[in-house]
């Protein structure tokens, strides 16, 4: 039911975001909540479509979802008008792909998410967009071609493409996971298939780069492990391998890239790919009862704090021109509010406690050292810790510095309300844990 | 959970943001956010309170839980909690009320009400929650909103000064609580305080740790309640607002040391810490209450009699009676809330004079402020029929019953001290001829809504609240106790303050003369001197501080910071410089390179898997 009203609602707001953009965002937020109202009262797809599931775990995450996406419809102006109705069908598909339970359909559904993606950075509008644009596509491309060639394999030797019922047995469907992995990894920007995601989330519009970074990313991380589980518990030894190796490589190689960078846009993007390391903790943990709550823990802070922190830098680049950290000179005091938003969740991302970061940190890590993977989550933790220079860094920048000019700069009552959306998100879930740990108990 | 209970824990906070915001847009809100803020809070207290039926209200909710990995947290409101509660939120209510006049003159109003709000709703959480770490973390909120609001005029070098101090002060006690908690999960395993309580009842812990573990937050409440030695910093946070002295320096936030004592009384009395509690409170009643004789500021002159009366409850929590205690305290802040607002509308009349012997002859100006101050003064001074006459009495009956010579002896010479230097303060502001032209001429006209109505209220309070003392003793206890039969006790009381006012009156209003005689010799003067500097503590912690820690151990410890740890942080700069080079050449921003990376990472994945699952 929901996923119907979100497809509506995307098919109607193209008729007004032209002329009175109000009535476009009114109509977005009403579907959100709308939607919203229809998955609590347990009627998401699944009472439409066979094939997916909704229990209190994916609802969780979907609340979220939806939560932000609306943070970030309300936050638009301008030429991103257009992105609204893509919130609508993303935040569709992606209910569909939280809440599946057939590879068939996590294949399709992912390819989805990930034409919507492209469609999300085909908002061109300088030469810069267009390059990341276009690495962004070229790259989602050759994964595409990865993933279905690995589909293919695996749909050779299973008879169901039920979660529960697939045939995991002998090399074949073990060599097409994966190639599948492989492809899915480009998605979460996973070392080595990183490249196009670094350069593509600091060059498209900041809009849109608070989408694929927070939003797809978090929805992807959730989806990949319901469908990959059985796999993981099959075989430890190579998931405990295999996912320990590129979560260290991943996050250090980022963490590292990300300390010298001069471009606020790129020091944001590989620590989004620093992020993704640690989220791959829990997977390798998969042995672990806590694996899915620290997924799920992880999606959920980061989904609202990493749109958060891009969504105010689009702000400050439209009405201040940052592009570099130079640029961040002196704004806690021309921009307070923008600025204590942007520290807010920047802290989160480094992860200070009290706010989300730090305990879907902890919950994650936790899993690492129930499974007994604690020289990984030794160096996750050392990891996090390198991470709050660069993050520190960004904070002396807004608040320590002298401005070069001072005009100020006001925040759009649009644009207020979404932070205001994301950092309760940001709060609530960085006080109230058992929310989120008491939803996974039955996965 | 119950409404109430939520109230009391979220709007507080709330208040704090939307009094700071909506203040930003337009000043006056401030105020009344604040005001309607603290009325919610004061009627949910005494909504809790008329609900309240002996069983208190419970809730076990785990803060964060998983695994093994628990942090605690619930909510416990008991006949002890719901009295702190009522003085917190009522005295507080009545503060921010009476702020309208005296703060009305301040441009950072948002900030002064945010900062208020902040702190009640700290103090709030440290009485109904019922565990140790939820209490500390109450606890701290109050020490961040004391330092705060002390240096609220930060750009006076002494109130900076002072807040930093009593931060710093406060903070040293602080890691002796935070010291007991790591104690008690270790070697008890709980650090719920009603489970504490239950297990010192059954003989359950081990008495060693119990007793360190006491001693380690009396520690605490030495700094939070401003006992010996760590008092100083209650003096100097006089510079903040005289509301805020009333409200946090004076009726509430000093109370918790006492308030935690009493929470987890059943776990002194097994523990013997009682003994030392006795002993310390006993001192610092002493020195308090002969320091406030010779003080010239009115603040500092209520500041040490603050000291020396939480000291009284102090003792008699030490001597074993929750009662003679926990009744202290309700008595004691609210005279003393009446004494620091009335003390605030005299300062706000005279235009901010603090000097009390700069002051005098305001009882014609201002004589419904001189009435209010003299009540709050009388009960101070322990004069029947006002409410600290029984409390007072009530204490030091139970110490002569109960304590060892020293706190028997210097308990009771703190309590009859205190009639003298009341009348002393009340005499020199009020009495006598104006000592400065400035306030001969002009006061301030107290208005009668926002300055005389909380004064009257508090008064009405102070003096008919004795009336219903075996109500609220039976409330706190949960049985009737029966003060020590002491023969000769109230007339042995009743004369040496007689003795003590007749001596002040007649050296301060007929015998100036006489008493600049007696300073000006040499003894007196060193006496004096010793007096008006609270026994010199604060310059012996100064020392201790700056030879020993700063000058020794600190610069120590800065040397090892200096040359090994700097060189090597310097060093990692050097080293994260070169893997980011070698990591550089990945990304060289065309999409070939990315793509061979990407095709990389299949192979790396696929042979992995093969070389693994081999055996497949």
């Amino acid at each position: 039911m929901s996923f119907i009203i979100l497809i509506a609602a995307g098919l109607i707001v193209p008729i007004f975001y032209r002329n009175n953009i109000f009535i476009a965002k009114m109509i977005a937020l009403i579907a959100f909540i709308v939607a919203a109202y229809f998955i609590y009262q347990g009627e998401s797809l699944n009472s439409v479509f066979p094939y997916f599931v909704l229990d209190k775990a994916t609802m969780l995450i979907e609340f979220a979802l939806l939560a932000t996406l609306a943070a970030v419809s309300l936050s638009l102006t301008g030429f991103e008008r257009p992105l609204i109705a893509q919130m609508l069908f993303l935040a569709g598909v992606s209910l569909g792909l939280l809440e599946t339970n057939n590879f068939f359909l996590f294949i399709v559904l992912f390819e989805v998410v990930a034409i919507i993606s492209y469609i999300l950075v085909a908002n061109i509008r300088n030469f810069f967009n267009a390059e990341g644009a276009i690495k962004a596509f070229i790259a989602g491309a050759v994964a595409s071609g990865i993933i279905l060639l690995g589909f293919a394999l695996f749909s050779f030797t299973t008879d169901s493409f039920n979660y529960a019922h697939m045939n995991i047995n002998g090399k074949f469907p073990l060599i097409a996971v994966a190639i599948m992995l492989a492809g899915i990894f480009y998605k979460l920007t996973v070392v080595p298939m990183h490249g196009w995601a670094a350069d593509a989330y600091s060059q498209v519009n900041h809009a849109a780069a608070a989408i694929l970074s927070g939003v797809i990313k978090s929805v992807v991380l959730v989806a990949t492990f319901k469908a990959f589980y059985k796999f993981m518990i099959a075989y430890p030894v190579a998931t405990v391998l295999i996912f320990s190796f590129f979560a260290v490589i991943t996050m250090t190689l980022a963490n590292f890239m990300a300390l010298f960078q001069k471009r606020v846009s790129k020091i944001l993007a590989y620590s989004s790919i620093a992020h993704s390391g640690y989220a791959l903790i829990p997977f390798a943990a998969a042995a672990s009862v806590y694996s899915y709550a620290g997924i799920l823990y992880y999606a959920i802070a980061y989904i609202f704090m990493q749109t958060s922190v891009f969504l105010i830098l689009n702000d400050f680049r439209r009405e201040a021109g940052v592009k570099y950290l130079q640029d961040l000179k002196g704004l806690g005091k021309r921009a307070p509010l923008h600025s204590l938003f942007f520290t807010i969740q920047i802290f989160s991302l480094a992860g200070i406690p009290l706010l989300a970061g730090f305990l879907a940190k902890a919950v994650a890590f936790y899993a690492g050292v129930d499974a007994g993977l604690w020289p990984i989550v030794l160096i996750a933790a050392l990891n996090s810790a390198l991470a709050v220079a660069y993050y520190a860094w960004i904070i002396k920048h807004l608040y320590f510095d002298e401005a070069k000019c001072n005009s100020t700069i006001k925040m759009s009552a649009g644009s207020l309300i979404g932070q205001l959306i994301l950092l309760a998100g940001t709060i609530y879930f960085g006080i109230v844990a058992a929310d989120v740990i008491n939803s996974t108990v039955t996965f | 959970m119950n409404n109430a209970v939520y109230i009391l824990l979220v709007a507080p906070f709330v208040g704090a943001a939307l009094a700071y915001i909506l203040g930003k847009l337009k000043q006056p809100l401030a105020f009344w956010v604040a005001e309607i803020t603290g009325a919610i809070l004061f009627l949910a207290s005494v909504v809790i309170f008329l609900k309240y039926s002996n069983t208190p209200i419970n809730y076990d909710i785990p803060w964060i839980h998983y695994g093994n990995f628990i942090i605690p947290f619930g909510i416990y409101i008991d006949h002890l909690s719901i009295i702190m509660l009522l003085i917190a939120t009522g005295l507080g209510f009545l503060d921010i009320h009476f702020a309208h006049d005296y703060m009305g003159e301040d441009p950072d109003q948002p900030r002064y009400y945010s900062k208020v709000l902040f702190f009640i709703g700290g103090m709030i959480l440290l009485v109904i929650t019922k565990n140790l770490i939820g209490a500390f973390v109450g606890w701290e909120f109050m020490g961040l909103a004391s330092y705060a609001l002390i240096s609220f005029w930060y750009y006076k070098k002494s109130a900076a000064d002072a807040g930093m101090q009593a931060f710093l002060y406060t903070r040293l006690g602080d890691i002796f609580i935070l010291a007991a908690i790591a104690l008690l999960m270790i070697f008890v395993g709980t650090t719920n305080l009603v489970e504490l309580n239950h297990l010192a009842d059954a003989g359950q812990i081990n008495k060693t740790v119990a007793l360190v573990a006491a001693l380690f937050i009396f520690m605490g409440a030495i700094g939070k309640s401003g006992q010996f030695p760590l008092y100083p910093w209650l003096m100097n946070a006089m510079e903040g607002p005289t509301t805020v002295s009333a409200l946090i320096h004076g009726a509430t936030m000093v109370n918790s040391g006492i308030y935690i004592v009493a929470r987890l009384f059943d776990f002194y009395s097994y523990t013997d810490a009682l003994f030392v509690v006795a002993n310390v409170a006993a001192l610092s009643a002493f020195i308090g209450s002969t320091s406030a004789l010779v003080q010239k500021e009115i603040k500092k002159i209520l500041a040490y009699s603050t000291m020396s009366h939480l000291s009284i409850a102090f003792v008699g929590l030490g001597v074993g009676s929750l009662a003679a205690g926990m009744l202290h305290l309700v008595n004691h802040a609210i005279f003393k809330a009446l004494l620091f607002l009335a003390a605030g509308a005299v300062i706000y009349l005279a235009h901010h004079t603090k000097d009390a012997w700069k002051l005098g002859g305001l009882v014609k100006q201002a004589p419904f402020v001189a009435l209010f101050f003299a009540m709050g003064s009388l009960s101070l001074a322990g004069v029947p029929p006002f409410s600290g006459f029984f409390s007072k009495e009530l204490v030091i009956a139970s110490a002569w019953e109960w304590g060892n010579g020293f706190t028997k002896t210097f308990v009771t010479i703190a309590a009859l001290l205190s009639i003298a230097y009341i009348t002393r303060l009340w005499i020199l502001i009020f009495l006598g001829e104006p000592r400065n032209e400035d306030i001969a001429g002009s006061v301030h006209k107290p208005s009668n809504l926002w300055m005389r109505l909380p004064l009257g209220i508090l008064a009405f309070v102070t003096l008919f609240i004795s009336i219903w003392q075996s109500n609220i003793i039976h409330f706190i206890v949960g049985k009737e106790v029966v003060e020590p039969e002491i023969v000769g006790l109230t007339a042995f009381m009743l004369t040496g303050m007689l003795v003590l006012f007749l001596i002040v009156v007649g050296l301060y209003i007929k015998g100036l003369n006489l008493l600049y005689k007696i300073a000006s010799h040499h003894f007196v003067q060193t006496i004096h001197q010793i007096l008006f500097n609270g026994y010199y503590v604060e310059a012996m912690i100064t020392w201790i501080s700056k030879n020993i820690f700063v000058n020794s151990m600190a610069k120590a410890a800065r040397w090892f910071d200096t040359f090994v740890i700097d060189y090597i942080v310097n060093a990692t700069v050097a080293m994260s410089l070169y893997t980011y080079k070698f990591f550089r050449f990945g990304h060289s921003g065309r999409i070939g390179t990315y793509m061979g990376q990407f095709v990389l990472g299949v192979a790396i994945i696929v042979i992995a898997i093969l070389l693994i699952v081999k055996g497949l």
